[in-house]
């Protein structure tokens, strides 16, 4: 398991690399930025030292590597509009309130998702299995940014249940709207994927024996047919982070949350430069990081699975 | 004489074969009931999305400064936003963009990616493993925030473009309203999708009978790509083409919410939706509208995909 895990890690470094090349160059080769200003240019002396301070008047293969050294070293460089804050600073700031945000869509989606699939699957073409599919239809077509405002014109603004947004910790009401709102959609894929892989596992042999051998109906299900059928919806667990991922962006910004997704976008809109930049790394990092994980615990699931 | 009629005999009976099979799957796509109220609703956005310059009651960047946040009446079915804009003509209007941009990123997708996976699954070699080194590559970084990132390049890049070979595209996308940028953007991470679907279904074909007898008998790998390979993608290529019409909508209106989509005053649900967010506490209906019509949009897609995967892919346990 050691050296496998070290094989992953391994392999990721190249991945990363293209990722930042990929990212720095276009970046890098998109014109303008949040000096340009039609209204009042600045002084081109100004603009010159600017560039200086920013390292931008250097050949794009030294920022390229200057940069790449820093980043390995922790330093993410300044952003071009924030100027009181460096980009990790920026990060450790508006970084943990995203990611508790992004683990109560996890335990959301799962605690959803895991039952919805399972119930769906064990009482197949019935009316139970019709309304589980049909909360699956809505969360796979209706996007995170639709079901966040929403889910704000009912319960806040009609029905004044929860505050319109905000940020309070994650024991306060407010966490509710952007937790569902973001976590609906990995819910129902957890869903979607389980009641199929569930329903093909009801179908074998050591299903049939374990209640030929007088178990409880629901022990067979919970021991014997989920944790076989768990495995390949693991596969999927990616994706979902990833959804989390961009899910932030428009639940946060729709619910004022204080987090990296709604930062993100202003930098876009801000055309701060190194902050999409660091951002796009953070979240490439997150996600090779949950895909190893993921493949780790296919040994805790399936015991089949030895790593060598 | 006599085998080319009995060849004939059996190519009919092949294309009447065929024809059933048709039938059968539009039988089974019609008793789908959701699946067909939601083509039925899909036409309709089709239909408004087509005639909207025409049948829009006013035009959607029309400003009455004197009636701003007008509730619903005679004059404006669906009431005018902060700028008096009429709601209905611009919804209508939001149609077309979605449209456009959900159907063009997808033939666009399709058209490049459809060869490219057909050539990697069935030649394999060299071409195959770089492009699915760079599939993995592209799966490491989410999709949207790929999309994001080059939709700032070219929102930036394009209209400083003067001269050279793309001034083409930096009209296109003016005339569109920023619709070309979006589609260009969506389909560049797109296509590998695409790829690696055909790619994978290629590679099993590979090693079919009727494609080993057709390459021994001396047809050229173009002929059994196209006749043999290309035919018998068709049902993953359309059970994928209703996931990716969706996938492209939900994108633009993403993008267009976060203001990286088409430019105002050009309308899209994405951007009615970011617009009615300001007010949403003191008039709900400017973030309620284009949200219900995005949403029932994108369900009925879902639907008709559903039908169509039954349709198509009876073997497949529901």
């Amino acid at each position: 398991m050691g050296a496998y895990l070290a094989r992953r890690v391994l392999l990721a470094i190249p991945t990363m690399v293209i990722v930042y090349t990929v990212a720095f160059f276009l970046v890098h080769s998109t014109p303008g930025g949040p000096w340009d200003n039609a209204e009042k240019p600045l002084a081109p002396q100004v603009l010159a030292n600017l560039k200086a301070s920013y390292h931008l008047d250097q050949p794009l293969w030294k920022q390229y590597v200057l940069y790449l050294d820093n980043a390995v070293h922790g330093s993410l460089g300044p952003s071009y509009v924030n100027t009181s804050q460096d980009v990790a600073e920026i990060i450790r700031e508006f970084f943990p309130v995203s990611m508790q945000l992004g683990a109560a869509a996890m335990v959301f989606a799962i605690a959803l998702g895991i039952p919805l699939g399972a119930l769906a699957a064990v009482y197949r073409n019935t009316p139970v299995d019709y309304v589980a599919t049909g909360i699956v239809a809505l969360g796979i077509s209706i996007p995170n940014y639709v079901m966040a405002t929403l889910l704000v014109t009912v319960f806040a603004v009609t029905l004044h249940w929860v505050p319109t947004g905000g940020w309070r910790g994650l024991l306060d009401v407010r966490v509710l709207i952007p937790m569902i709102a973001i976590g609906l959609r990995p819910a129902t894929t957890l869903a979607r994927y389980l009641r199929t892989s569930l329903l093909e596992v009801l179908h074998q042999d050591y299903i049939r024996t374990a209640r030929a051998k007088g178990l409880a109906g629901s022990r067979v299900i919970i021991r014997h047919g989920l944790r076989n059928a768990l495995t390949p919806v693991a596969t999927v667990s990616g994706i979902l982070v990833a959804d989390v991922i961009t899910g932030s962006f428009f639940v946060e910004t729709i619910t004022r949350v204080p987090g990296i997704g709604r930062y993100f976008v202003t930098a876009t809109t801000g055309r701060d430069y190194p902050v999409l930049l660091a951002l796009a790394l953070l979240f490439a990092v997150i996600i090779i990081t949950m895909n190893i994980l993921v493949d780790l615990s296919y040994a805790a699931l399936d015991p089949q699975v030895r790593y060598g | 004489m006599g085998s080319s009629s009995l060849l004939d005999t059996r190519l009919s009976a092949q294309r009447a074969e065929a024809q059933r099979g048709y039938r059968r799957a539009l039988r089974r796509f019609a008793q789908h009931r959701m699946a067909a109220v939601g083509a039925v609703v899909l036409v309709i956005v089709l239909l408004v999305a087509a005639g909207a310059p025409v049948i829009t009651p006013y035009r959607f960047d029309k400003q009455d400064l004197l009636s701003t946040y007008g509730p619903p009446d005679s004059r404006h079915l669906v009431g005018t936003d902060a700028l008096g804009r009429d709601m209905l003509s611009r919804l209508m209007f939001g149609a077309r963009v979605s449209m456009s941009v959900g159907f063009a990123s997808t033939a666009v997708v399709l058209m490049v990616g459809v060869p490219t996976g057909l050539a990697a699954g069935y030649f394999g070699g060299t071409f195959d493993l770089l492009l699915m080194r760079v599939v993995d590559i592209v799966y490491a970084i989410p999709y949207l925030l790929l999309v994001v990132l080059l939709q700032t390049f070219f929102t930036a890049f394009l209209p400083a473009v003067r001269s050279g070979p793309l001034v083409w595209l930096r009209t296109l996308n003016q005339g569109t309203g920023g619709v070309a940028a979006i589609v260009l953007a969506l389909s560049l991470v797109g296509w590998l999708d695409v790829a690696r679907v055909v790619r994978g279904q290629a590679l099993a074909l590979r090693h079919r009978e009727f494609v080993q007898a057709a390459a021994s008998l001396g047809a050229s790998d173009r002929h059994v790509l196209t006749v043999h390979l290309l035919p018998n993608v068709a049902a993953p290529i359309i059970i994928m083409t209703t996931l990716l019409i969706p996938t492209f909508i939900i994108a633009e209106a993403g993008l267009s919410f976060i203001g990286l989509g088409v430019q105002p005053p050009t309308p899209s649900w994405g951007l009615m939706i970011a617009e009615g967010v300001d007010a949403i506490e003191s008039y709900p209906l400017l973030v309620i509208a284009p949200a219900v019509v995005l949403a029932g949009t994108l369900l009925s897609l879902n639907f008709v995909g559903d039908g169509l995967r039954d349709a198509l892919d009876p073997a497949a346990e529901r």
